[in-house]
């Protein structure tokens, strides 16, 4: 059978049969974007490198728990990285990613990067982040790449819960709004 | 305890975004979770938010890993879950004297691999977990080695969750709550769980067992199954 060829899904049932192939097939697939989300949380190699051997490990692990009608492969990949990762940030105590970064800008700097349905929906949500007002990126980068709570963002930004709670809802409606649209 | 509320759905639909990028606390969490099981509407949009949030690291700066991660992986993976032996199936198949032995060689393993600590040390340490007000059949144990950062989980009597939830357990210090990670049970009840700490897993002195989302949840939110203490 060539792996290659095969769907995310078909790969994770494989290697719930022990198929060592099809999670070769997958990490080829997906390591780039398990590392680098790890990376961009945790800014530094050696450990965004361990979170992604992780990451891959509890994958083949918990491929028979998968279930293709929750989600996309790629998403509980990404998923379980970005749990671990901060997971580390915060057992180490490392500084949460600098939200003056317009992570959300390199795709617009490099469209050729991005191509089919996959790259129009890269392309959107970069454009509806670059859209949000900054207080509301800002919130929701907090909570995704540094894992605060709207507390914890509260605290940090010394602004009251409420206004924080507002700007996460309003933005994250946003962004849902901006990839429904087509 | 469970959070008791008297939000109206407007208010708790308002919370799925912040669960969404899993800024949520516990308490709102628990609420969500025990809300959309319940719910015809919030569960097909926390999706649609998740969908947003989850197309976020590819718009991240792309970078590779070096290829040692790949191998390293690889020589991981032996023997695979559907081999002759498998930790999966032995847990499975627990019983008292299997851990008893699981745990002779825990300790005998370790205490081989580092010449410098005493027998006493190396000695396993046993954590018995027992079931809630909710799964008051369930029982567990925690065998884990004083100075080490692994220890194993073995349950059974736990009931079987519903799709898209798994459990989850908790290593608690203090207020601190430090996954230990997610497992499934079989028909039996009866599960299994590595677990891995980077510090000393025996300064924990209490351990949790909670229901959470599939791939588990950054602090519990779920109802706690099982509970027990050193």
């Amino acid at each position: 059978m060539d792996y290659s060829q095969a769907s995310d899904e078909l790969l994770i049932s494989l290697m719930a049969q022990g198929k060592k192939e099809a999670i070769s097939v997958l990490y080829d697939r997906y390591a780039r974007l398990v590392f680098s989300l790890a990376l961009a949380i945790l800014r530094d190699r050696q450990l965004a490198e361990e979170v992604t051997q992780d990451t891959f490990f509890n994958a083949w692990r918990g491929a028979a728990g998968f279930r293709a009608e929750q989600g996309r492969v790629s998403t509980w990949l990404s998923a379980i990285a970005r749990h671990r990762a901060i997971d580390e940030l915060r057992r180490r105590r490392l500084p949460v990613l600098n939200m003056e970064e317009p992570w959300w800008e390199t795709l617009a700097s490099n469209p050729s990067s991005a191509s089919g349905e996959e790259g129009i929906l890269l392309m959107q949500m970069s454009k509806a982040l670059s859209d949000l007002p900054r207080e509301q990126r800002e919130a929701i980068s907090l909570a995704y790449f540094g894992g605060l709570t709207q507390e914890e963002i509260a605290e940090r930004l010394g602004e009251p819960l409420g206004t924080v709670k507002t700007r996460i809802r309003l933005g994250l409606k946003k962004l849902r709004e901006a990839i429904q649209k087509e | 305890m469970r959070p008791e509320t008297d939000m109206s759905h407007e208010e708790i639909k308002d919370l799925l975004p912040s669960y969404a990028l899993g800024a949520l606390g516990a308490d709102e969490s628990e609420i969500l979770v025990r809300h959309l099981p319940t719910c015809d509407s919030c569960p097909g949009e926390l999706a649609e938010y998740q969908q947003a949030v989850g197309i976020f690291p590819g718009l991240m700066p792309q970078a590779t890993p070096s290829p040692k991660v790949k191998e390293r992986l690889m020589a991981l993976l032996s023997p695979p879950p559907g081999s002759a032996f498998s930790w999966r199936r032995f847990a499975l198949a627990w019983t008292p004297l299997s851990l008893l032995l699981l745990a002779g060689v825990l300790a005998v393993s370790f205490s081989l691999s580092n010449q410098l600590q005493t027998q006493q040390e190396a000695m396993a340490t046993v954590l018995n977990l027992e079931g809630t007000e909710i799964a008051p059949q369930a029982q567990g144990i925690i065998f884990f080695v004083p100075q080490q950062r692994m220890a194993m989980l073995a349950v059974r009597g736990l009931p079987a969750p519903p799709p898209g939830w798994e459990y989850q357990l908790w290593l608690i210090r203090d207020s601190e709550r430090h996954s230990g990670g997610t497992f499934v049970v079989d028909s039996q009840g009866r599960g299994y769980l590595f677990v891995q700490m980077p510090q000393d897993i025996a300064s924990f002195p209490t351990a949790g067992i909670t229901m959470e989302p599939e791939g588990g949840s950054l602090a519990p939110s779920g109802d706690r199954y099982m509970l027990g203490s050193i």
